[in-house]
This record gives C-alpha cells, structure tokens and sequence, in this order.
C-alpha cells in the first residue's frame, strides 16, 4: 500500500532523514519505534509532504512526493500529528463533521461511531474543542481523521502526556481501527502497545531504519533492543 | 470580551452625545449615521470573513474603487448598465481570484501579497482607464446611480437596505455553510486544517472574492452617494484603517478563527457614532484620525491581552 525508498528530508541544514526504507501493506498495522530526536516523527511529516520529501514514495502505486498536505490527504492517508490537531473553536460535533471529505459518501467510520466508542465525546458534541481534556482531545483528532475515510492512517505518538486509564483506550481504538481494514503507521514511545497491537515493527535509528521485523523477533535480539531503544 | 467592552463603550458615548451635541439623538441624524455607516459596514463584512479564515485584505478599498471605476467608464461610454455590471463583477472576481491565488498557490503573506496587490490595482486602474488621473465623475442621470443613492422605503435608504442584505448573508456564510465552518477552522488551526485535507485553497479564493464583491458593492454605494470615483480614497483616506477598525473592535481576534456579524455591528457601532459625534462637534480631520488610531491601539492591545498567542496559533507568516 504504501512504500518508501531511500527517503531524506531535512529541516535547515540538519539531514534529519539519511534514506528511510519503509512498507506498510494492506490491513496491516506498523509501528516505528526509537529514541527521541531519531526522526520517527519526521518520518511521518515528510510523507506528508511537510518538511520536502527526498526520495520515492507511493502509496497504491501512485507518487505522493511532491503532492501537497490535502492532496495526499484525498489519496486517502490521513495524519494524525503529536501535537494535537483540533480546531479549538469549533464544536466536537463541527470538528468531526469537517473531517467528511467533500464528495465522500458511505465511509467506514460514522459519527455514530464515535458517539458509540467515545460516549463522553457525544455529551460534550456542542462544547468547544478546545475545552476538552488532553485524551479526548486526541481521540477526537482520530475519530476526525476516520471520518475522512482514509485507507492508511498515520499517528504520531497518541499515548504522548496521557493518563494510564487514556492510554488504554487509546490501544482499543487502535485496534478497532484496523478490523475496519484500515492500515496504521504508528509511532509510538509505548513499547508494551506497539508490540502488542503491530504486525511489523521498524527500529529507526539515526536517521534510517536498523530493524524491521515482528515484535516477537524484535523480543528476541536483544541486541538491537540495547543499542536503540533502551535508554 | 473586547466585544462587550466595546458595546459598553458605544452606548456611553450614544448617552454621553445625546446630551452634550444638539441634534445627535434625533431620528434623522440616526438615519445619516446608517446612511454613512453603509459601505463600510459591506466592507467590514467582506474584511471580516477574510480575517476569520486567518488571512488581511490590504487591497480592499482599492478595489472598492477600481470596481466602481470600471462600472462608471463603460456606464459614461454608453455601455448599458447591465453589461457594465457584469464587467465589473467579472473585474472583481479576477482581483479576488489573483489575491487568492498569490496568497494560498505562491503562498506569500497575507499582508505583503495584498499590500503589493493595492498598489499594482490603483496604478494599472490610474494608468489604463483614468490615464494618470485620480477621478472620473459619476452622471447622476444613470439610473443604477440614482437608485443606489436614493430611498427604496420612506425611511429606508437603499444603501441601508443592502447592508442589511449583506449583513443577513455573511451571517448565512458564516454560521450556516460547511465553507463558513472551514473558514473557521482555517483560522482556528491552519495546519491542522491543511493536514486534515479540508479544501483550504479553494476556501481562499471563495473568501478573497467575497471580499472582493462586498468592494464592489461598497464603492458603487460610495460613488453613488458622492458622485465621483476617486482614487484619493485609496491613497489618502483612512478607510482600508477604519474597517480594520471595526472588524478589531467588534472582537474578531486579527489571528482568526472565530467571528460573527454581531462582532461587525458592535464594532460598527462604536466608529459611526464615534465619527458622527466627532464630526458634529466640528474635530478636525486630524483630531478625529488622532483619536482613531489610539483606539485601534488600545483595541489591539487588549485583543492580545484577551486572545494571547499560543503554541498552536503563533505559526510564522499568518498574516
């Protein structure tokens, strides 16, 4: 579904990315893990569109490099960046609502859908987004990014700041995501989620992948564990 | 909050005029209050909607002025008033279309895009059509000029009647369509709004020709009413200032993202009457610009004291 080769991007001068290989096919879900600072994030931004790719990427085939943020947004990726992406002005139900692409019809994700999974979300429909606790906030910012019925959805770092009891909401989310047949890119500082719920993990390291494989073989080299995830 | 401090603030002044000036609480001087309150009023509608949506319309009154020149020049050539109306939307969308198109395609600031459009609008409009010159003067014969300067009701100029027509469909624009709701978001949160995949381009250039036919209708008002189009408004008046003004006063934050024609009106509110009671009580032009300009700077330090910048709003280059 989506493929990435030899992909660099850089902010300034600094060469953040050094040639990033990457794959995530169809209904699978994907994690990056590593350190801070190691471009996990940037990964995500550039194929994105936002800092410049270097690099091929395509997603079903067609080139995305090159396209526009809402151009790669109507291919059908949806990003769900760390920083929480709501309008805070706006209400939940409006926020939602914006995330129906024009045109779109009959998606996989409904926003009766949300009301059911989120019900604290559907008795706070007419607050502003921006009174929301940081949780909902970011559950809000997925079920938005559903709405515009993407096939890949990108999510960077959603457990970042939030409480034990969020954070496990948050897995289920994940995982009800992907039996719709939605493909994730995670990234996410959470080991024990991201092996739990990932087909395949990457370990990206200094710019550039260092490990691919399934979590059951990331557990068993310790290796790779000790030099680029343990701190 | 500056929204309420401001209709404070109209209404002490109303109390406050009605007292001190003869002939200011009088029905027929409320009538020149609206009458003279009308163009800008239109302007600030379209100024408000771009704001909203994070973006600046420096170009606005040189607009408002090449649109009514080129209805006027076909108008006086002989041109019907039908063709020449259709010509001069036609010039609007294309001026709204190009501010657009700079702003949200080449993605130069709102600001610098716009100030630089107001300049190349009032020469190339002073050079092709005026020949250098700054006026052109209206036939009051023509009936479309009769009309916009007349009454369509006892009571009832028709300049007010399309302020309130203006009024009613920013109001639709703003709180009752799904480009209303992207507008907001787009000032609300740009990049997530851009992210997100939501038509922010296209919603550019619906608001910048939106702005550009509130200028049209505006100057056609203007010109009506004083018989002339004349660049000099562009180049020497304070009007691009005083819709900035009331858009500032009434509340919107320059930084976008919310906004209503509520917010227009008490902004509205506070300058007209503001400038009616200044001109009855015979201030000087300069007094009167004196005291404007101190407002703006107490609204606009108060707008940051009230609406402060935060991680996700201070993005470079937003104007």
């Amino acid at each position: 579904m989506l493929e990435v080769r030899d992909l660099h991007a850089y902010y300034g001068k600094s060469h953040i990315l050094q040639g990033v290989d990457l794959d995530v096919g169809d209904n699978e879900i994907v994690s990056i893990l590593g350190r801070n600072g190691v471009g996990r994030s940037t990964t995500l931004k550039a194929i994105m569109g936002d800092p410049q790719p270097h690099g091929a990427i395509t997603f079903r085939g067609k080139p995305v490099a090159g396209r526009k943020p809402h151009e790669i947004a109507h291919m059908g990726i949806g990003f769900v960046p760390e920083e929480r992406a709501i309008f805070p002005t706006l209400t939940v139900e409006q926020n939602l609502l914006l995330g129906i692409k024009g045109g779109q019809t009959g998606g996989r994700w409904s926003i009766e859908e949300t009301w059911r999974l989120f019900p604290q979300l559907k008795e706070r429909a007419n607050a502003p987004g921006g009174a929301l606790s940081g949780g909902e906030q970011q559950m809000l910012t997925i079920c938005r990014t559903l709405m515009g019925d993407p096939d890949l959805i990108m999510i960077d770092e959603p457990t970042e700041g939030l409480a034990p009891q969020m954070v496990e909401r948050i897995g289920e989310l994940l995982k009800e995501i992907a039996r719709r047949g939605i493909s994730i890119l995670l990234v996410e500082q959470r080991l024990v989620i991201a092996m739990r719920i990932s087909h395949r993990v990457y370990v990206m390291g200094h710019g550039r992948m260092v490990f691919e494989g399934t979590p059951a073989a990331l557990m068993a080299d310790e290796g790779i564990r000790r030099e680029w995830l343990e701190v | 909050m500056l929204e309420r401090v401001v209709a404070v603030a109209a209404l002490v002044l109303v109390v406050v005029f009605s007292f001190a000036i003869d002939g200011f609480a009088t029905l027929g001087n409320l009538r020149v209050i609206l009458t003279n309150s009308a163009s800008l009023a239109i302007l600030s509608c379209g100024m408000a909607a771009v704001i909203i949506s994070r973006g600046l319309d420096l170009s606005l009154i040189a607009q408002m002025i090449a649109g009514a020149l080129v209805f006027s020049f076909l108008v006086i050539g002989g041109t019907s008033t039908g063709i020449s109306m259709l010509v001069a939307l036609g010039a609007m969308l294309l001026l709204g279309v190009m501010n657009a198109w700079l702003i949200a395609y080449v993605e130069i600031p709102a600001m610098l895009a716009t100030l630089a459009s107001s300049m190349f609008i009032t020469g190339l409009f002073r050079n092709t059509i005026l020949d250098g010159g700054f006026m052109i003067l209206l036939p009051r014969s023509n009936p479309t000029v009769a009309f916009l300067s007349g009454d369509l009701l006892p009571g009832l100029s028709v300049s007010v009647a399309l302020m309130l027509v203006i009024f009613a469909f920013t109001w639709l624009l703003l709180t009752a369509t799904t480009t209303g709701r992207i507008v907001q978001a787009m000032g609300d949160n740009f990049q997530a709004a851009r992210l997100s995949g939501l038509p922010v381009r296209t919603t550019t250039i619906a608001v910048y020709v939106f702005a550009a036919l509130t200028a049209l209708l505006a100057g056609l008002i203007t010109s009506s009413a004083s018989g002339a189009v004349d660049f000099r408004t562009v180049t020497n008046g304070t009007l691009l200032f005083d819709v900035i003004l009331v858009v500032v006063l009434g509340g919107i934050p320059l930084r976008g993202g919310r906004g209503s024609v509520r917010n227009i009106i008490v902004g509205l509110a506070l300058i007209a009457v503001l400038r009616n009671g200044m001109t009855l009580m015979n201030f000087t032009t300069q007094t009167q610009d004196m005291l404007k300009g101190l407002i703006l700077i107490v609204a606009i330090v108060t707008d940051n004291y009230l609406n402060p910048r935060d991680a996700e709003t201070d993005t470079a280059g937003d104007l």
